[in-house]
């Protein structure tokens, strides 16, 4: 286990240089962002003063050499926009995603087991129709439309939000984060539900579920126990997945309600060309996303003492 | 053999004359898109303490439904109940509520399956897989129900219990799984032990190990067994009384002996004569019975087996011949012999013809 876990996290290491790499000669192939486009002109002069304060006139091998040896000192360096140190507002823009993700994968999981084994245990009955239904819809409909919808009709309400949001209002984390939670588990919790759904009723039919029948335990135990156990294992398969998206920043949910994490940062980093802010973020997405995997396989070995890690 | 006081509150007293294990006219039907499948359609049949009754017949014959349906395992819809009444020692099972019947499942009557590896639960530990049935049973302690789990894993012979408490499932070898399910099964005494074709996923040794463990255990508890299979080598050497079943009914019934030597059935005698038979030192040739067996949405008019059967006659086709067609005195001690065939008498005399050869 120790030795499995020490060799995942060696793998982390050369999947982030991998990844930093390939963020970093994207960027570069992407162009200048100090050169003239469209309505804005700069002058070379100042072109040429930008480069050389940035480091941009060095080599690309230099540049990007020069780069990760200050990643691994957690200093990215200062933004293109408004010269604020990277490191800063990674640190309140990944609390606000991790929490966001948080909340949405906890509400998820309840939602969509709790209908996936509703579903399963009474088959083709109006309940189940009806979870089939709804979670046909949930997976449907896209992200962007729960989301514009929500916002239309909730936010400024109640305890939600206005968005566009004002800065002289102060809002509660917990009130800010409701509605896209709600937006980003809509889907996966329908998609849980289906997974779950399937999952129970196939280990439903197996022989050890007869067998916990004729040991003559309640039905309660025979589907929270005996049929949970073998059924949870490709829902968590689907949540680590799900979880280690989310915790890359939720790039359309946190636009449209104006939520201050990773993906709302990204998006407007990308649309400005502001690159020391767009790496960091894309390597920390690709390297939780590998921590979650290996978690999500150690889990794995735990639910299923068939699997053996190795 | 220390015996539990079982936590049941079912009265087994109620005199000597009820048999421990009866079940009487029981139909199992399944309604399915294809029509009603009789799965079982009117099955009588008892078992008493220390006593060994075999249920014979190809898949699809009902014996397996009607083991079942005696601890509820069939499930309903699509299954459904015509009629029929199983009592354990006079009384009524099926009269009692849900949760009085689940008390009996598992202490009363237990029941081990075909396929070890399948029938346990691949995620627990195989001992905890045990202990659950003797907690379910017994207020007892964790502590305690560990020690009894040691007892049961060493009386049914598997070696090293202390480590093997602790495995799961696919580290054990698939003689050493049915074995466990048998101390699983036996975790409270039951009174009355369903096997459901025990041995048919194990190989040859093992098969004639977990009959003799079974056979131990059965005189150690005089426990009443009911032996499911389609194997009829294992029902010569270990049964006391033979059920023959075919489309949902039991076509011939009475002692091991009667059943093998004094065939009554059409469909018995094809049994027999497609068997090769180790007491015999000439060979004769086998005779396959030819065709499918009948579907169950779908059973021919009058017998059954009449379109597979090498004797029958018009008459056959037009009535269903009632168990007690034929009825013969015991002739070692094992209960009437009966059968449900209008052509017995031909029957035995081809049966005497063949065993002259």
């Amino acid at each position: 286990m120790a030795k499995f876990i020490t060799r995942r996290l060696a793998h982390a290491v050369l999947v982030i240089i991998a990844a930093t790499f390939l963020i970093y000669l994207g960027l570069f192939t992407l162009g200048d962002p100090f050169a003239s486009s469209g309505e804005k002109t700069v002058p070379p002069e100042i072109q040429e003063a930008l480069r050389a304060k940035f480091g941009m006139d060095q080599p690309f091998f230099m540049q990007y050499l020069t780069y990760l040896q200050n990643m691994f000192t957690f200093d990215f360096g200062i933004d293109f926009e408004q010269r604020r140190d990277v490191a800063d507002m990674l640190a309140t823009a990944v609390p606000a995603t991790a929490r966001l993700a948080l909340f949405a994968i906890i509400i998820e999981v309840i939602i969509g087991l709790t209908a996936g084994i509703i579903a399963a245990v009474a088959p083709y009955t109006f309940r189940d129709v009806f979870i089939t239904i709804i979670t046909t819809l949930g997976i449907g409909i896209p992200v962007f439309v729960i989301g514009i919808g929500l916002r239309a009709w909730l936010s400024g309400e109640w305890i939600f939000p206005a968005v566009p949001r004002s800065f002289t209002v102060e809002t509660p984390w917990w009130q800010e984060i409701i509605l896209p939670a709600l937006t980003l588990a809509i889907l996966d919790a329908a998609f849980i539900a289906r997974l779950m759904r399937g999952s129970m009723l196939e280990v439903l039919r197996a022989d050890f579920i007869r067998t916990a029948r004729a040991k003559g335990i309640s039905e309660r135990k025979v589907i929270g126990k005996h049929a949970f156990r073998n059924s949870i294992i490709p829902v968590v398969t689907y949540t680590g997945v799900s979880l280690g998206v989310l915790l890359g920043g939720a790039l359309i949910t946190e636009r449209i309600f104006e939520y201050q994490g990773l993906g709302y940062l990204l998006v407007r980093a990308i649309s400005q060309h502001n690159n020391p802010v767009i790496v960091p973020i894309v390597v920390f997405a690709v390297v939780v996303f590998v921590l979650l995997s290996t978690l999500v396989d150690i889990l794995y070995a735990y639910l299923d003492p068939r699997i053996r890690l190795h | 053999m220390a015996r539990n006081e079982s936590t049941t509150d079912f009265d087994l007293g109620d005199g000597p004359a009820a048999p421990l294990l009866e079940v009487d006219d029981l139909r199992v039907h399944f309604t399915t898109d294809g029509g009603l499948v009789k799965a079982v359609d009117g099955v009588s049949w008892y078992v008493d303490e220390g006593e060994t009754l075999a249920i014979v017949g190809e898949s699809g014959s009902g014996k397996s439904v009607s083991a079942m349906s005696i601890l509820g395992l069939v499930p309903s819809p699509p299954a459904v109940f015509p009629s029929g009444d199983i009592r354990l020692r006079g009384r009524s099972i099926l009269a009692l509520p849900e949760k009085q019947q689940r008390k009996l499942r598992g202490s009363e009557i237990a029941m081990i399956f075909q396929d070890p590896l399948t029938a346990l639960n691949p995620v627990f530990k195989v001992g905890d897989q045990i202990a659950e049935m003797v907690t379910n049973h017994q207020h007892v302690s964790k502590t305690v129900a560990r020690r009894k789990v040691l007892d049961l894993l060493g009386e049914v012979g598997i070696p090293n219990p202390g480590v093997r408490i602790n495995q799961y499932p696919h580290e054990f070898s698939g003689g050493m799984r049915q074995r466990a399910m048998i101390a699983m099964a036996l975790a409270n005494d039951p009174k009355v032990l369903l096997a459901d074709e025990p041995t048919t996923a194990l190989d040859v040794t093992i098969q004639a190990q977990i009959m003799l463990l079974l056979e131990k255990l059965q005189e150690e508890r005089n426990t009443a067994i009911v032996l499911i299979t389609h194997d009829l080598g294992l029902v010569a050497s270990h049964a006391d009384r033979i059920n023959v079943m075919y489309a949902g009914r039991i076509v011939e019934s009475g002692s091991c002996d009667d059943v093998f030597y004094r065939p009554q059935h059409a469909y018995t005698y094809g049994l027999l004569s497609s068997l090769a038979r180790m007491d015999r030192s000439r060979q004769e040739r086998l005779l396959p019975i030819t065709g499918m067996p009948p579907s169950l949405s779908n059973v021919p008019p009058g017998c059954p087996f009449h379109p597979r059967c090498r004797f029958a006659t018009e008459a056959c086709s037009e009535a269903l011949p009632p168990l007690d067609t034929v009825v013969l005195p015991e002739t070692d001690g094992g209960g009437l012999h009966r059968a449900a065939c209008i052509h017995s008498d031909q029957v035995q005399i081809a049966f005497e013809e063949r065993l002259a050869q």
